[in-house]
């Protein structure tokens, strides 16, 4: 019966803390390797990239915070089921470098898994750095609980170093929830390619703030990379519309009527915080490339928060709404722009490539993968 | 926060050593008190002694939560075993542990330890998706054997099921062991508990005690089913009818917890890692 004398002061006392802080500034980020290395190409003189926010292997269940279901909880089942679908499409395209958003390492919501190790094991990728960004030990909000979600970049090649930079926190929760809240952070890796090393950054900011944080986030994004010497690459899920945008709000898979409060609805896009991007990096899509019609743009949306087997307060089914992922690369390099797209559907052809897609990203997470090979020299 | 526990525990330790005053029956043994004694803490449960044998109990804070009560019936007692005193008693207690997840603050924590399903509340065609908690009821039942008076040994031992009666049986919430302890009736099945405790009287306003504490819940989490806790206290009477109590507890449990490992060049592998965790316990308690 002591425990429940003690439950009321375990919150206060425990030895292992509530949440752990990224440390500010830079950081070393942990590194993981293959049980099974496979070889790769030495001195390439183009690498295969794709970037792709998995949904921690959520797939297309409707989560608590996309207010169109309320699961809190997978099993290892399911987690497992998905991560099959995940890795599958991930040898399908067999990148050199995959840039993850949204990959747990041991949260209770997706049963313990170890999803960067699921990755090595089940692809040729075989090095991996983890950024983590939320890492609390017990989330009473849904019953969320123990939470280990970050980002990743994996490569064929050896990570001989990898540091996660800090963002900047919002400032507009209340002092309850900001301890539990996640901790954005820029991931930035050296990967060897034997001749020469690229750097690599992962990067994903800030979706629901109201106090302009993303903007900052997507700021010091730009900086960082501006700032880098030698050949970069940079991918993430930027949760910012491209600057050419022809539709800002009033999305498919937004709900017209509040269900889940305010804590997770949409704050205006400021899509203008992007165009320094397009302007001094090389873009895996230029902007002209997207087009100036709302069919063109379609072409290269990369997310919805409805899965095709859901319907939204009219009965529209979900399909991609928006992009919000993107690829860019050090100016001086480029990209072969047969290969770079969008992998939206199962039987799409990649690029101007022979490729068709065999794996359905609709059904695989609430992003789609972005693609392309980058050209180093 | 630590060091303000550990305050509060000096303050009480210090208030307790000044006190001079008669011993009070030994709490959690065997032992009954006198017939009409009532007793209750802050924390600990307000306890009713009916008659010479037979006394009920419950926590009243707890019981907002989670409605629950027990029965203590002590079946048999005797002297000589080995120059001793002994007791034995049966317990039986029956709760409501579905409550805290089924209601919204101030009744509940539905939203906080579990789903609280807005989505399905709206009435809309989302099959599946909402993992809330169905009715259930824990009976409990256990044993437990004093050896002794004022230098005494307790042995204790008891096994809880959370039956369902409508509904989903909701996930182990995989947190804090007390907590997790709690409601493992209801997240995990069953819960069972095997307990030595050893009490002495040091003086006659100060008794001693320590506690060892196994506990296994049901196979529903991916997380280690076994939990062991130590608690170190005293009780400290100060008149006869209030005493207060202090000590420190520490619980090892698996709360999901992992370490990185580095596997000497540079690479590292998760290695899981049971958690531990001390708590300092503080209660006054008012006996009458």
């Amino acid at each position: 019966m002591r425990w429940i004398v003690t439950a009321t002061v375990v919150a206060l006392c425990a030895c292992e803390p509530f949440a752990q802080d990224v440390p500010a500034g830079t950081s070393e980020a942990p590194r993981f390797r293959a049980a099974q290395i496979v070889p790769a190409p030495a001195d390439p003189a183009a690498l295969r990239v794709m970037a792709w926010n998995i949904k921690y292997a959520a797939g297309r269940l409707p989560f608590w915070f996309d207010c169109w279901g309320d699961r809190v909880q997978m099993s290892a089942g399911e987690v497992h089921a998905h991560l099959a679908g995940l890795t599958g499409l991930i040898r399908e395209a067999d990148p050199d470098v995959l840039i993850v958003s949204e990959i747990e390492l041991n949260s209770r919501r997706s049963a313990y898994v170890d999803m960067v190790r699921a990755i090595l094991r089940d692809t040729d990728l075989n090095y991996a750095a983890y950024f983590r960004t939320w890492d609390s030990r017990y989330i009473p909000s849904e019953g969320l609980g123990r939470m280990d979600l970050g980002n990743a970049i994996f490569s064929k090649y050896p990570i001989p170093k990898a540091e996660r930079i800090r963002q900047a926190d919002r400032t507009d929760l209340d002092a309850l929830t900001e301890p539990f809240y996640i901790q954005r952070a820029i991931g930035r890796a050296t990967v060897d390619l034997g001749a020469q090393a690229v750097t690599v950054f992962a990067v994903h900011t800030e979706a629901y703030d109201e106090d302009g944080t993303k903007q900052k986030q997507i700021a010091q994004i730009f900086e960082v990379a501006r700032a880098t010497e030698g050949a970069w690459l940079l991918g993430g899920d930027f949760n910012e519309l491209p600057p050419t945008a022809l539709q800002t709000e009033g999305f498919l898979d937004e709900r017209t009527t509040a269900v889940c409060g305010e804590d997770f609805e949409q704050p205006p896009y400021t899509p203008e915080v992007m165009a320094p991007f397009f302007a001094e990096f090389a873009a895996w899509i230029p902007l002209d490339r997207f087009g100036d019609t709302p069919e063109a743009q379609a072409r290269y949306f990369t997310h919805t928060v409805l899965g095709p087997d859901e319907v939204n307060e009219a009965g529209v089914p979900g399909d991609w709404s928006r992009t919000l992922d993107y690829l860019f690369a050090s100016p001086g390099t480029g990209w072969d722009a047969d290969s770079t797209d969008v992998l939206q559907r199962a039987g799409q052809r990649v690029g101007g490539t022979d490729w068709t897609l065999q794996a359905d990203p609709l059904r695989l997470s609430d992003h789609a993968p972005v693609f392309g090979i980058w050209r180093l020299r | 926060m630590r060091r303000l526990c550990a305050v509060a525990l000096g303050l009480g330790l210090a208030w307790g050593g000044a006190a001079q005053a008669e011993p009070q029956v030994p709490r959690e043994s065997a032992w009954a008190p006198a017939e009409g004694t009532w007793s209750v803490g802050v924390f600990n449960p307000l306890r009713w002694q009916i008659t010479s044998t037979v006394a009920v109990e419950a926590h009243p804070l707890a019981f907002l939560a989670a409605p629950h009560a027990g029965v203590d019936w002590q079946v048999a007692r005797g002297q000589g075993l080995l120059g001793q005193d002994w007791a034995l008693a049966a317990r039986f207690g029956l709760a409501a542990p579905a409550w805290t997840l089924r209601f919204g603050l101030p009744l509940g924590l539905k939203g906080y330890l579990g789903p609280s399903c807005q989505v399905a509340d709206t009435g809309e065609d989302r099959p599946d998706t909402c993992q809330g908690t169905g009715w259930a009821v824990a009976p409990s039942a256990g044993g437990r054997f004093t050896w002794g008076r004022d230098g005494l040994l307790t042995v204790d031992a008891d096994v809880a099921a959370g039956i369902m009666l409508s509904g989903d049986r909701p996930a182990p919430l995989d947190t804090y062991a007390p907590l997790e302890l709690a409601v493992a009736p209801l997240t995990h099945g069953w819960r069972a508990h095997l307990g030595l405790r050893t009490e002495h009287r040091l003086a006659p306003w100060a008794r001693v005690a320590a506690e060892l504490d196994l506990y296994r819940v049901g196979d529903r989490s991916r997380l280690s089913p076994w939990t062991v806790s130590g608690w170190l206290g005293a009780d400290f009477p100060l008149s006869d009818g209030f005493a207060l109590t202090a000590g420190v507890i520490w619980f090892n449990a698996d709360q999901g917890a992992i370490d990185l490992v580095d596997d000497g060049d540079g690479y590292v592998r998760v290695a899981r890692v049971r958690s531990n965790d001390v708590y300092p316990t503080l209660d006054a308690l008012w006996t009458w």
